[in-house]
């Protein structure tokens, strides 16, 4: 594989070297400027729950903020219905919240003219059951040529009936073809850096990240008409593959059990099951795929390196998801690292 | 919106309270004759009725249930219009009496339609109570105390009319409404009590419905182990309860499973379990059927399993869409798992006594992977059981077919032998034509289908007949004789090689009567002609059938010839040479001259009379003496020298072009999209010019010539490259300057948008 600076001409590559000090040099001042990048992460359970892990990444990261999913909102017979909602189980929470709001996008396909008082009243109801101070709030929805309208006007009714901030969130395709997917009319938007390759072939490395994936996204893209954020990937699943077709997903796969279970390495990142049997959950038939993929360091780093080279700016970093399984597993600097590389 | 609010209500309350068997959920297996390894097929023999849904309206096993409670006095029509109806329960008297008024059998119940009378009420009544306490999903905190009280009074009225009631059948459904109103109350110690003293040992079609109700409840109290072994008897034995039961079941560890088999009290229900997880869409189900094999041998439950196995195997061997198989494709996961169910079928093969199914499953499976030579060695003798015998047919002829084979009369004789005998010998069942089976899109995969494809992709039948009847092309579209690409797309798309010509069918009927006919190409035949004869001779068969498909060749033949004035004596000569009967008449005046064109929307189809939404009936004529008035009328301006005669035959032909209100004596179908039938515009322009050369035509009649001119013109643009746009302004500006003062005039001006503008340019 050549190198990125072999694909270069050697003028190119000094021109680009001008410009790279040169942006170092700016980076250093905007250093002076802000003394520590933001940073923050999304909480994506059902109960909510902080163990001591997570406690102490949260304060090593001095971390204010905390994206709470409150809830999904899911078409069952029609109706709009929210679905998961979350149960703070009384706790007592130390951060500043920001419910994070799930919406599929067929719920757009047809427009529902009372979503969103129906969401801000459980927001609310929500908050105030728990001590709650609201300040923003996100939603998030893969929205499509077919449901954009209706979404963008769900987004706008929403900002008259309530006092948050609203952002939300953005795909790649959708930072980089704003013209044909639509600006969606909010304050402010998130930039969604996950889930970039596709996640149904078998042959796909890592769905979840990939610098050459983003690259192609964000190289020449300009700068995005609205303020934004940033999401990376903190998580790692296994995707079960059955007879060539993505069967299952399983999340916080215990990935140190694995030797203990009848599979066969196939690769670093592949295994086979050799019989039926439950692992983590879940029920591998014969023969299944396991792939397991993570957001590793090096690729994290690599990403963030890639989008400070990029047109945008993020006022923040937020990583999907506080989990005290898997974060542990990353050097405790590396939040900020990322963070003071994206500032 | 609101009686539709109301019916939806009533249905839920009778899904609810009646015991009406829902309709199966997702998780179950494949749709209905959605594979050559027919599960619809399979059923007939399976004894798997008490297991498997297999009732042609779900609804009914219920309501059938009431007709036997009630001794045959009312019939299951009756009963149905009673329970499912949009009007809201009207008291008791009202109802006895509406009930009463379906009786048909003079017999004395009064004291058990009073019970069901009561019943329904209560039932009604506590349904609704339910629906009010419903969970808003939008709020945390649910007001449901107001109810409490309510609760109480049902509770009572349920347990008093238990005390009275002598029925049993009734006394199992106020049980069943207790323990379900206690479940949505919370009271999940009270639903347990209600369910040992009310359906312990008791295996009623209803003490399903109380035991999908218990294990929810025993859920809530946390006994896992107990709801998912209650949940798999509930999702096996009670298919009205499957959907619900499944996704109720919550096996998610080894020690899950072990828990719940250790609660069965015997083989049956352990094996219910392997079921349960077998049947869940994502599985494979081989182990589970090694389970069930290992437990109780060959079962039933085992049979399905494999069933399901080898839809999913079948889904990645055969493109259907094709008619092919592609085993050269398939993944290794695919083939070893594919190999692990034929070991399982010979694991079964090999028992004592081994139940005729597995011959069959291990033959599919060989075949689906090439393996012609085993596959033919595996069925072995044809059952006797029907459904059986029917699968047997299709592998047979699945073997037999091949693919691309060079097929011998002999085989063409037995494939079609085999086809009338897998479809009840009638030809007509199977969907043949594409855009029948775009309407309906459970066709897809349909096995008829699936033959006909392969058939069509075999170089061995391509001659013009053949490739017509095994086409899916509607001859009454001018067949739009389209490339072989995607079929759907086809189905859409206007492109075509080749128009329907007088030397395509005559080739048709040369083709069709050079040879003996093969079962096959008969079998075809009858798909293919049988909606063309019925509409002529419905009952046609044998002989009379045969000659019919002549007929109706031939008189698209005559219909063809007929489009050219030149050729109307050839057409004529067809016309009388066959029966009257296909000589029908067409609707349209093909004389009258309107302005307005006729709206093409509303006129699709040959056999309407709508081309113009304020027509009366048209006049009709049948295409023979149409085209022999036609003739006299061509013929006389030959040797006269009449322009009238040759402008009526002109605006004859207008009519009956497919812009026109007569288009259906010249063509058989139109679509505003579709650039096929009738279409020689040049050819009647040329005729209206000639016309004009006439001075016998009055003013009046110049004037419609010249603006039948100018139509003429605006089709010829639209329906070719080199024509030019601004032609009809010739017509148009001689009406304006020569023909102002004509009654026709005014009458296009007034009703002719194009021309007014052209006007008052």
């Amino acid at each position: 594989m050549k190198s990125f600076r072999s694909v270069m001409s050697s003028r190119a590559f000094k021109l680009c070297s001008i410009f790279s000090l040169l942006a170092l040099s700016m980076s250093s001042c905007k250093e002076e400027v802000h003394q520590q990048a933001e940073i923050s992460f999304y909480h994506w359970k059902q109960d909510f729950s902080l163990d001591s892990n997570e406690l102490a990444i949260l304060s090593d990261n001095k971390v204010n903020e905390l994206y709470v999913r409150f809830f999904d909102v899911t078409l069952e017979d029609g109706n709009c219905v929210p679905i998961s909602v979350i149960d703070f189980n009384k706790a007592t929470i130390p951060y500043d919240v920001i419910p994070c709001i799930y919406i599929e996008n067929r719920v757009f396909e047809g427009y529902n003219s009372d979503l969103d008082n129906k969401i801000f009243e459980l927001v609310s109801e929500i908050a105030e059951l728990n001590n709650l101070t609201i300040s923003e709030i996100q939603f998030d929805c893969d929205w499509t040529s077919s449901t954009d309208s209706n979404y963008f006007q769900f987004l706008k009714n929403f900002q008259e009936i309530s006092p948050w901030i609203v952002s939300a969130t953005l795909r790649l395709h959708q930072l980089k073809y704003p013209e044909m997917t639509g600006i969606p009319p909010v304050d402010k938007a998130v930039l969604m850096c996950y889930n970039m390759d596709d996640i149904y072939d078998l042959e796909t490395t890592n769905s979840i990240i990939s610098n050459n994936t983003l690259l192609s996204y964000v190289s020449k893209t300009p700068v995005y008409p609205l303020e934004l954020d940033l999401a990376l990937p903190a998580y790692h699943w296994g995707l079960v593959y059955r007879l060539d077709d993505l069967a299952l997903i399983v999340n916080d796969i215990e990935t140190d059990s694995i030797p203990n279970y009848p599979f066969t390495m196939l690769s670093s990142t592949k295994y086979q099951a050799d019989s039926n049997f439950y692992f983590n959950q879940t029920y591998f038939n014969r023969g299944d795929i396991l792939r397991i993929e993570y957001s590793n360091k090096e690729v994290l780093l690599e990403c963030a390196h890639t989008l400070k080279r990029s047109k945008q700016s993020f006022k923040k970093v937020i990583f999907y998801h506080i989990n005290s399984q898997y974060l542990p597993s990353y050097e405790e600097s590396l939040f900020k690292e990322i963070a003071d590389i994206i500032h | 919106m609101k009686n539709r609010y109301l019916k939806r209500l009533l249905i839920l309350f009778i899904s609810c309270s009646l015991i009406s068997s829902s309709v199966l959920g997702g998780y179950y297996g494949p749709t209905f004759r959605n594979s050559n390894f027919d599960e619809s097929l399979m059923l007939y023999d399976l004894e798997l009725n008490n297991i498997l849904d297999i009732l042609p309206e779900p609804a009914l096993s219920n309501i059938e249930e009431w007709v036997l409670f009630f001794e045959g006095k009312y019939d299951a029509k009756s009963l149905n219009s009673v329970i499912y109806r949009n009007e809201a329960f009207k008291g008791a008297n009202d109802e006895l009496e509406k009930l009463q008024s379906y009786s048909i059998l003079d017999i004395n119940l009064l004291e058990k339609e009073e019970a069901f009378i009561h019943y329904l009420g209560l039932a009604l009544h506590i349904e609704e109570h339910l629906k009010g306490l419903n969970h808003n999903p939008w709020k945390i905190k649910q007001d449901n105390a107001i109810h409490a009280g309510e609760f109480d009074v049902l509770s009572q009225r349920c347990e008093a009319m238990m005390d009275q009631s002598s029925y049993k059948f009734i006394n199992e459904r106020l049980a069943y409404q207790l323990i379900k109103l206690n479940r949505y109350h919370g009271n999940y110690d009270e639903v347990e009590r209600l369910y040992k003293l009310h359906f312990k040992n008791v295996s009623s079609f209803i003490s399903y419905w109380a035991m999908d109700q218990y294990a929810g409840a025993i859920r809530k109290l946390g006994r896992k182990a107990e709801s998912n072994y209650l949940f798999s008897k509930v999702y096996t034995y009670s298919p009205s309860r499957r959907g619900s039961a499944i996704l109720s079941i919550d096996i998610n560890s080894a020690l899950d499973m072990q828990s719940a088999i250790a609660l069965c009290r015997n083989d049956e229900e352990k094996i219910a379990l392997y079921f349960v997880r077998g049947m869940n869409s994502a599985n494979l189900a081989d182990g589970e059927i090694q389970s069930i094999y290992e437990i109780l041998g060959d079962h039933p439950l085992s049979r399905q399993l494999m069933i399901k196995a080898i839809l999913k195997v079948e889904n990645h061997y055969l493109e259907f869409d094709k008619g092919k198989r592609k085993f050269n494709y398939v993944s290794s996961s695919v083939e070893n798992y594919a190999n692990r169910l034929i070991q399982l079928n010979h694991q079964f093969i090999d028992g004592d006594n081994a139940h005729p199914f597995w011959r069959l499953s291990l033959s599919y499976l060989y075949w689906l992977k090439g393996a012609d030579d085993k596959s033919m060695e595996s069925l072995g003798d044809a059952p006797s059981q029907p459904g059986l015998l029917k699968q047997h047919q299709i592998i047979e002829l699945l073997n037999l077919l091949g693919d691309n084979k060079d097929l011998t009369i002999n085989e063409e004789n037995r494939i079609g032998s085999l086809l009338y005998a897998v479809n009840d010998n009638l030809a007509t069942i199977s969907p043949v034509f594409l855009d029948e089976i775009e309407r309906n899109t459970s066709y897809k995969n349909n096995f008829n289908l699936y033959i006909f494809r392969a058939i069509r992709s075999n170089p061995n039948f391509q001659n013009d007949y053949q490739r017509l009847i095994f086409s899916g092309k509607r001859i009454e579209k001018d067949l739009l004789r389209r490339k072989e690409q995607d079929e759907l797309q086809l189905a859409y798309t206007s492109i075509h090689d080749e128009q329907l010509t007088v030397e395509y069918i005559q080739k048709l009927l040369s083709l069709r009567n050079k040879n003996t006919k093969s079962k096959l190409i008969d079998y075809a035949e009858q798909c293919y002609f049988r909606s063309y004869v019925n509409r002529i001779w419905p009952d046609a068969s044998g002989d009379k059938f045969d000659k019919a498909i002549d007929y109706v060749l031939k008189e698209i033949e005559a219909t063809l010839w007929m489009r050219n004035p030149d050729n109307l004596d050839k057409a004529i000569s067809i016309f009388q040479s066959i029966p009257v009967d296909f000589l029908f008449p067409c609707s349209g005046n093909p004389f009258e001259f309107r302005v307005k064109e006729p709206n093409i929307h509303l006129d699709n189809f040959p056999f309407n009379d709508y081309s113009y939404p304020d027509s009366t009936l048209p006049e009709r004529y049948s295409k023979l003496v149409l085209a022999e008035k036609l003739n006299r009328l061509y013929n006389s301006k030959k040797s006269n020298g009449r322009g009238k005669d040759l402008f009526q035959v002109a605006l004859a032909y207008y009519n009956m072009s497919l812009s026109g209100n007569a288009w259906k004596y010249l063509s058989y179908f139109r679509h505003s999209n579709e650039q096929s039938g009738n279409l020689h515009w040049a050819m009647i322009d040329a005729m209206t010019r000639e016309a004009l050369k006439d001075s016998s035509l009055n003013d009046e009649e110049r004037a419609m010539a010249h603006y039948l001119g100018a139509r003429c013109q605006k089709k010829i643009f639209k329906s070719s490259d080199k024509a030019n746009f601004f032609n009809f302004r010739k017509d148009f500006n001689k009406l304006i300057s020569e023909y102002s003062h004509t009654e026709f005039y005014q009458s296009v001006v007034k009703e002719c948008a194009d021309f007014r503008l052209y006007v008052n340019k």
